[in-house]
């Protein structure tokens, strides 16, 4: 028993990208992709664990006191089939990251947008800007 | 003529008489009803048979196996160790001063909270083989090893084949691993292991450079012997060879075991944080 | 399809060679970039979990006809003992190789995942979709008084899916083996359970003629059992907890819930057909069935991350996936 798949419609699934987590919620339920910040500062701790794996990171005001931010990024089977490997994130690298704002109001909570690094490399969980303007198009 | 024919019945009545000796032997290891109980009363087992073998002629791992001498679960702690320390000792790890400092600061909370069924982290590579106290089945076919864990449900297959390690492992609790035979040992070596994996249940942890090498060998049919070596240039100031570990063929089927539920992270935290206000300041 | 088949392999196999090439020359941003090698599974080709616009509720598509009926052709391999054998990595390409998606820049300085969120709020494309899910073809047969409290729990998904605080999904829940070991004696049934609650969880099923235990502790996966029916290994599964949930549907099941699995290779293709039989919470058996395309050479299920769940106290709302 098989079922026929109009090919477009298969063509369509591919394109979009978003390969949905069977075992989790929806981003929507938790973070706002409209609203995005930024922080400097050192990573503190890698965290990862399904269904998302979390990135800590200590930011250090001009006084030098700490705070702490928790963000979230894929799980890690996602992460690695799309060449993010663990070895790319290690604890006090020196990182910026930009993230989705809390839906909640969390000041200090976030979903990973890109991670720029000391050396100028950047890590982005997301697609080409060039490849999304031509979805859209 | 009659010489070969003679040779030839010869060797037809040795081959049945072989055969029916073997049956004879699954029959009794499947007269299984018995085993269960044995091993809770402490009672070993015996050889029990010649090392089965492949077609391929390189020994059969396979089997249920069970810590210990008899085969299955034991109240009787003689019967469940896995090694006599008189006849092969086993030295503690040499730690390297830091490594060393960095362990005796940990209080028996900080065991706990670093231990894998605390968090309900699998016990990985070389856990699995050196610090589990549960029995796994290991499934052979040519070219592959499956080991299951009944630990947390986990397992791992390494291939045997003799293939070398992947050239940029991610780490995992059962690390980037490779086989190959030596003779009738089967040495697996493992790198790329999970940060979040200790070798014992004292605090040793380890580097992004452990090396672990395990030797599996079954000398008969109901002993398999795995013997561990742990390199660790970061860590240790040598490297760290177990005595060869006992596990004996058992005919239970692995049971489930999921780490669900588990309070005992936020209740160590909370014991954690007492201790902490309540030690002076200096020095923690 | 069929046809661009071989030239698509061979398209892959040269843009593979260029791009281990191109992947070499790089820095630390872009280690060993592996292409997927020739054969089915590109995650393009796959069905993925998770979607589900033809609402059957589960968490798996079935793949392409052209690609089944293409890979039934291989020759059927058989064990020693003479049965057909079923061992083989059976999960998609995307599951058993490092890397097949994201892109590195021109400039090799940035390395986009190239998986996208949809926006801040829910689409309307998920929207049809979640409610494609509650009215396809092949719901699962509740009794009348069950509808409403399956409708429920699915629609709080988010606080209610045990899968979604890390209790193991169970079966059939996990859906069909990433990979099968087989010899005469045992049947191992191995899993990648993706981004699951539960780790790498295995079945092991008993081929030598046991009946089922009655003393063994009911379990997520339950105790299985299997024979062969002709070219056909029936899997009889009984003895099961009662809190997992059969798809991410709120579709709950009893302690009685007894299921029959089965596996029946033609070439490098498995038919595995499900048939969930609850007499507390369905009025008949629920039944369902996909094929499954024997992955690439080689493959192997990758270990999964444990489950610690930090999103519960900061959802907002009941979106869904």
């Amino acid at each position: 028993m098989s079922i026929r798949w109009k090919t477009s419609l298969w063509w369509a699934l591919g394109v979009m990208g978003a390969l949905p987590l069977v075992a989790h919620h929806s981003i929507t339920a938790e973070f706002d992709t409209s609203k995005s910040f930024s922080v400097q500062g050192t990573l503190a701790k890698i965290e990862w664990v399904n269904p998302h794996s979390y990135i800590y990171l200590d930011a250090k005001d001009e006084k030098g006191a700490v705070t702490s931010y928790s963000f979230e990024a894929g799980p890690p089977g996602n992460l690695r089939r799309a060449g993010v490997l663990r070895n790319m994130l290690s604890v006090g690298d020196a990182v910026t990251i930009d993230a989705y704002a809390a839906k909640d109001g969390s000041k200090h909570l976030g979903l990973v947008k890109a991670i720029h690094f000391a050396d100028g490399h950047t890590i982005v969980m997301g697609k080409d800007p060039a490849d999304l303007e031509r979805l859209n198009k | 003529m009659q010489k070969s024919l003679c040779l030839v019945a010869g060797g037809i009545l040795a081959w049945s008489m072989i055969c029916g000796w073997a049956s004879a032997q699954d029959k009794k290891a499947a007269g299984n009803e018995e085993r269960p109980v044995n091993a809770k009363k402490g009672v070993p087992l015996p050889p029990g048979g010649p090392t089965p073998r492949l077609a391929d002629g390189h020994p059969d791992f396979s089997g249920v196996w069970f810590q210990g001498s008899t085969g299955g679960h034991t109240f009787d702690a003689r019967a469940r160790r896995q090694f006599d320390p008189k006849a092969t000792p086993e030295e503690p790890p040499s730690f390297q001063p830091w490594a060393a400092a960095k362990i005796k600061a940990m209080s028996s909370t900080d065991y706990e909270l670093g231990r894998a069924s605390v968090n309900c982290l699998p016990r990985g590579v070389p856990g699995m083989v050196l610090i589990n106290p549960y029995p796994f089945q290991l499934v052979q076919t040519p070219g592959q090893l499956v080991q299951l864990d009944e630990l947390n449900n986990n397992w791992r297959v390494i291939p045997t084949d003799g293939r070398a390690h992947d050239p940029d492992p991610d780490p995992g609790f059962l690390g980037d691993e490779v086989g190959r035979w030596e003779g009738d040992t089967l040495v697996v070596d493992t790198i790329a292991i999970d940060e979040r994996t200790w070798n014992n249940f004292t605090g040793w942890f380890h580097s992004d450079q452990e090396h672990v090498i395990e030797r599996f060998r079954r000398p008969d049919l109901n002993h398999l012997f795995v013997q561990v070596t742990v390199e660790d240039p970061k860590v240790l100031t040598k490297p760290w060879t177990s005595a060869p570990r006992m596990w004996t063929l058992g005919h239970e089927k692995l049971q489930e075991y999921f780490c669900t539920n588990n309070q005992e992270v936020d209740q160590l935290t909370k014991l954690k944080d007492k201790e902490s206000a309540a030690k002076p300041a200096a020095g923690k | 399809m069929k046809r661009s088949l071989p030239m698509f392999s061979l398209a892959t196999i040269i843009t593979a060679a260029l791009c281990v090439s191109a992947a070499a020359q790089s820095n630390k941003v872009e280690p060993q970039d592996r292409r997927v090698p020739v054969g089915y599974g590109l995650d393009k080709d796959q069905p993925f979990s998770g979607a589900d616009p033809d609402g059957t509720g589960l968490p798996f598509k079935e793949p392409p006809a052209a690609a089944v009926e293409a890979a039934e052709k291989a020759p059927t391999p058989h064990l020693s003992d003479g049965h057909i054998d079923l061992t083989g990595f059976w999960g998609p390409a995307g599951w058993g190789y490092a890397v097949t998606q994201g892109k590195v820049s021109e400039d090799g300085k940035t390395r986009f995942t190239q998986r996208q969120e949809d926006g801040p709020v829910q689409t309307t494309r998920k929207a049809t979709e979640l409610k494609k899910r509650m009215e396809g073809a092949n719901l699962p047969p509740y009794k009348p008084e069950l509808v409403a409290k399956v409708k429920d729990l699915a629609d709080h998904q988010n606080t209610k899916d045990p899968a979604f605080y890390c209790a193991p999904k169970g079966f059939p829940r996990v859906g069909p083996p990433t990979e099968i070991v087989q010899t005469p004696k045992t049947l191992v049934f191995l899993y990648d359970t993706v981004n699951s609650s539960e780790q790498n969880a295995f079945r092991v099923v008993s081929t030598d003629g046991r009946p089922h235990d009655p003393t063994l502790n009911p379990s997520y996966y339950g105790d299985s059992i299997g024979h062969w029916e002709g070219n056909t290994m029936v899997v009889d599964v009984t003895n099961f907890v009662d809190d997992t949930w059969l798809s991410q549907n709120g579709t709950i099941h009893s302690d009685a819930m007894h299921v029959v699995e089965k596996l029946t290779r033609e070439g490098n293709v498995i038919l595995w057909e499900i048939s969930i039989d609850d007499p507390k919470v369905f009025s008949r058996p629920w039944v369902y069935s996909r094929h499954l395309i024997h992955g690439l050479e080689g493959g192997h299920a990758l270990e999964e991350a444990p489950c610690v769940e930090h999103d519960g106290n900061h959802l907002v709302n009941t979106d869904r996936n």
